[in-house]
């Protein structure tokens, strides 16, 4: 009989046991081999590789070398009707981070110039000073129907229409005011790295600046370039 | 008061020392690996045709295909998705999974790395927006988390409370260690530290020191998108009272609500 060790090594085999034992022995070097990579000793591991001979070479992994450009960066222009206070012009930036193809994260920065009240017009006097109305916003977007746009010549350009919905800050009055924000818009990639965008947004918060506290509706249009980095 | 800024200063100095070498390293890992691989933007194709669609995301037509044998040359990347260019000139986008069966040049199987729920357990880098309530007001956050390892977490977030009275504004820094990774729905807890500055309508304002703890769930979202709640308890150290002498910290308590993002 062979011991263990004759088994593992295949030391002084008999002729006719040694067909059966190398199948033992295989799979002893197999196990021997799982043991061990977990302990991960690798001069042993080694040793057995020598025994095994494996005939196939293992795959490098080949990472591109292509800079990801995720990152969007945009201004716009456009207008507000901000209420109770009319229709003013508007300028904002915005930042985008496209994670993947569908939902992308925004910051957005907006400034405008609050017009005067019908009271205030009515009275001949200002409610307050400062009549800055600026807010930011961090939104959520989805872009819901990727496409393709048609123009002149048959030239089709990519473009989607896309939701935002999302969380900020609204000063205006020297007040600060939670708000909250939705939106949707249409972009236009003119090429691989600039993009056109219409878009119309919705600033709601609590206020009570004219009378008692009311949900106010900030509607806007804005009209913008960005930039893929 | 004297004491909570040292401590403050000290944590802050503990956390920050103890990241930088991990992300040194990790970015000296990252270029030695770019510079081991000069050249792979001209592949080959393997499978037996892959699919060029006109923009970077399924819903954009497929207007091409390559087959197999042919090279392509890669031009530029959005998050998935890679602009090609075949023989023949003509350009689209292809999805990376379709990119797992061409090889460089040398022959080597082309891998790019894309975030699946598996990546969502090895994150290093974390950040997204929250919303929620810091005592009874609303409030909206950002935030950026590192993650040594998949316990240990650092996390800066700047968060903002804005009211028509005065608007708060918080900068915490907090050490966070998640005792469940692998979980579906992970808890997290920890401690930090941190700046609260208030500013009155009058243009009164005022800086104070805080300590705060917070717990939490996360949960895998989509793709590279994980959910976040949390609460959190603060103490702002406002000072003593002038009349009574006694400590009128402030304590809060507060939840939070996000979506972010992981690399």
């Amino acid at each position: 009989m062979d011991t263990r060790t004759e088994r593992i090594f295949l030391n002084n085999m008999p002729n006719n046991k040694q067909k059966r034992v190398q199948q033992y022995s295989l799979r002893s070097s197999l196990l021997g081999l799982a043991f061990i990579s977990t302990c991960s000793f690798a001069e042993e591991a080694t040793t057995i590789d020598a025994i095994l001979d494996p005939t196939m070479e293992r795959e490098a992994v080949v990472e591109p070398k292509i800079d990801n450009e995720n990152i969007e960066i945009g201004a716009y222009f456009g207008i507000i009707s901000i209420e109770d206070f009319g229709t003013s012009s508007i300028i904002g930036a915005h930042i985008n981070y496209h994670a993947n193809e569908d939902i992308f994260l925004q910051l957005n920065l907006a400034n405008a110039e609050a017009e005067q009240s019908s009271w205030e017009t009515l009275v001949g006097a200002e409610l307050f000073s400062d009549r800055d109305f600026s807010f930011y916003t961090l939104s959520a977007g989805l872009n819901l129907f990727p496409g393709e746009s048609f123009f002149w010549g048959g030239a089709a350009l990519t473009s989607s229409i896309y939701t935002l919905v999302g969380f900020g800050n609204t000063n205006f009055a020297d007040e600060d005011h939670f708000s909250l924000t939705l939106g949707a818009g249409y972009k236009l990639l003119i090429n691989d790295w600039a993009a056109l965008h219409l878009q119309m947004n919705d600033l709601l918060y609590d206020s009570d600046i004219i009378s008692e506290e009311k949900t106010t509706h900030n509607m806007m249009w804005q009209l913008g370039a960005s930039f893929f980095f | 008061m004297h004491n909570i800024s040292m401590s403050s200063a000290l944590l802050f100095i503990v956390v920050i020392s103890a990241a930088m070498p991990c992300a040194a390293l990790e970015w000296f890992e990252f270029n030695k690996n770019k510079a081991n691989h000069p050249n792979n933007n001209t592949l080959e194709v393997k499978a037996p045709y892959i699919n060029i669609h006109t923009g970077p995301g399924r819903g954009y037509p497929i207007h091409h295909i390559v087959e197999s044998g042919e090279q392509i040359q890669l031009l530029r990347r959005f998050n998935h998705w890679y602009k090609i260019k075949d023989s023949r000139d003509t350009q689209g986008w292809v999805n990376e999974e379709n990119l797992t069966s061409t090889v460089t040049a040398s022959g080597q199987p082309f891998i790019t790395k894309y975030q699946s729920e598996a990546d969502y357990f090895k994150r290093r880098w974390e950040g997204g927006v929250q919303t929620g309530e810091f005592g009874s007001t609303s409030a909206i956050s950002g935030y950026i988390t590192y993650h040594f390892t998949e316990h240990l977490s650092v996390e800066t977030t700047l968060m903002q409370v804005p009211g028509s009275i005065s608007t708060t504004t918080l900068l915490l820094l907090g050490l966070f260690h998640q005792p469940f990774p692998t979980w579906r729905v992970a808890p997290y807890f920890g401690l930090g530290t941190g700046l609260s500055h208030t500013e009155t309508n009058g243009d009164v304002s005022q800086t104070d020191d805080l300590l705060h703890t917070g717990l939490g769930i996360r949960t895998y979202f989509a793709k590279e998108f994980l959910l976040r709640a949390g609460y959190n308890h603060t103490i702002v150290f406002t000072g003593q009272d002038e009349n009574t002498g006694d400590d009128d910290n402030r304590e809060i308590n507060g939840w939070t609500l996000g979506l972010s993002a992981f690399f």
